[in-house]
């Protein structure tokens, strides 16, 4: 009986692990280009000045204000991999799994303000994901070859 | 009845992603070095087709499709077992040393297995397929959940260049920790509802996450990874100009 408790909780706990193992090299997959910038500033994207804050100033972290900022960003971009130059308007299953990634690391980060503990390698790890969701719809614009048609003809073949 | 409809469904989607990573893997020329691979999905294609017959023939409540089914469970974990040593044949491959140690580790691994097996046969030899083989798949199980994690801590330590190698041990290790959590689960709580749900849906659901996860490295992750960039984050740039706002 203990034995087999001891293999549930630890298969368990292996489990977890190996699927943070996965969304975590998801994202170490690197762009040729910083495909992710021209998004940020069409759409006034907060992540990376929060990521610029939490990294470089030693200041006590604005949690509540983080917490939006990141939120915002995240559903825009989760629009837009779902809307933009995605001729399915599906999310593929990586992204799907990294959609489900950013909210388990949300809740992650909720629990350990809770408790009091280090938000910043959460709030870190949230912007990394942003930024990999920035990087496939930046590289997805850039390869949709959309010709010679104006933004009228494009939205009345939607 | 809806319980076992989604299995079925769960359990045939996981069969048609085996089939088509055999497809695929064949296809694209990649058989000679992801040979064990190919090992591992035609023979799990092969049980498959073999439990389908003897199902077919015999019928569930048959001891004949008993004793295929556990027989074949075991070919399977073995089956899994020569591919946990072969990603470790790989992973050692630019340091013959350590394979070397790695070697003696998994043949001492497998000496105390086959120790184990040999002492629970003799204490209950007369229930062979039913007690038995549930408490050695689940200790077969659990030891090649625990090699893999070694495995994969091991690639870690030695910095393996090969990034593929990293995510199809993550495949493996969902394969593993999720059955052994399961059958850990169901000796746990005697085979109840839990059980029930647990064979119904979590198993299929590990099976086929572990053929995703082998899809997207075969397909998308190339075998030798890019060197990291440096420690400056290209988001810096555009951060340096937006954070005046704070």
């Amino acid at each position: 009986m203990v034995l087999a408790g001891l293999i549930l909780t630890l298969s368990v706990a292996m489990l977890f692990f190996y699927l943070q193992a996965i969304c975590l090299r998801i994202l170490r997959r690197e762009f040729d280009h910083d495909y992710f910038l021209p998004i940020v500033n069409a759409n006034r994207l907060e992540f990376p000045a929060v990521r610029k804050a939490v990294e470089e100033f030693d200041a006590p972290i604005d949690y509540a204000r983080f917490c939006m900022m990141l939120n915002c960003d995240f559903l825009a971009l989760r629009y837009l991999l779902k809307n933009a130059a995605n001729e399915k308007r599906r999310y593929s299953p990586q992204d799907r799994l990294l959609i489900l990634y950013f909210r388990m690391t949300f809740l992650a980060l909720s629990v350990r303000h809770l408790l009091r503990l280090d938000v910043k390698a959460s709030i870190l790890r949230l912007a990394a994901i942003l930024q990999f969701f920035g990087n496939v719809i930046g590289l997805r614009v850039t390869s949709t070859r959309f010709q010679d048609i104006s933004a009228s003809d494009y939205l009345l073949t939607l | 009845m809806s319980g076992i409809i989604a299995s079925d469904v769960l359990s045939y989607a996981g069969y048609i992603l085996e089939a088509g990573l055999l497809v695929y893997l064949l296809a694209r020329g990649h058989a000679k070095r992801l040979w064990e691979l190919v090992f591992y999905l035609t023979l799990s294609l092969g049980v498959i087709t073999a439990r389908s017959y003897t199902l077919h023939q015999y019928g569930l409540a048959s001891t004949q499709y008993g004793s295929c089914y556990w027989t074949t469970d075991l070919l399977l974990v073995l089956a899994a077992f020569v591919l946990v040593i072969s990603f470790f044949r790989r992973a050692c491959s630019e340091n013959p040393e350590m394979w070397q140690h790695v070697r003696f580790l998994l043949g001492t691994v497998l000496v105390a297995i086959a120790g184990i097996s040999y002492f629970s046969l003799a204490s209950h030899g007369d229930r062979f397929f039913s007690y038995f083989i549930v408490e050695f798949s689940q200790n077969l199980y659990f030891a090649s959940l625990v090699l893999t994690t070694l495995l994969y801590l091991m690639t870690l330590k030695m910095e393996v260049s090969d990034e593929r190698l990293g995510m199809l041990v993550c495949g493996l290790g969902i394969e593993f920790a999720g059955p052994a959590a399961g059958l850990a689960l169901i000796y746990l709580n005697g085979g109840n509802e839990i059980a029930r749900l647990v064979g119904f849906y979590f198993v299929p659901l590990c099976d086929a996450g572990m053929i995703l996860t082998w899809f997207y490295a075969v397909s998308r992750v190339p075998e030798t990874a890019k060197v990291p960039r440096g420690s400056v984050q290209p988001g810096r740039v555009l951060a340096e100009e937006s954070i005046s706002r704070f």
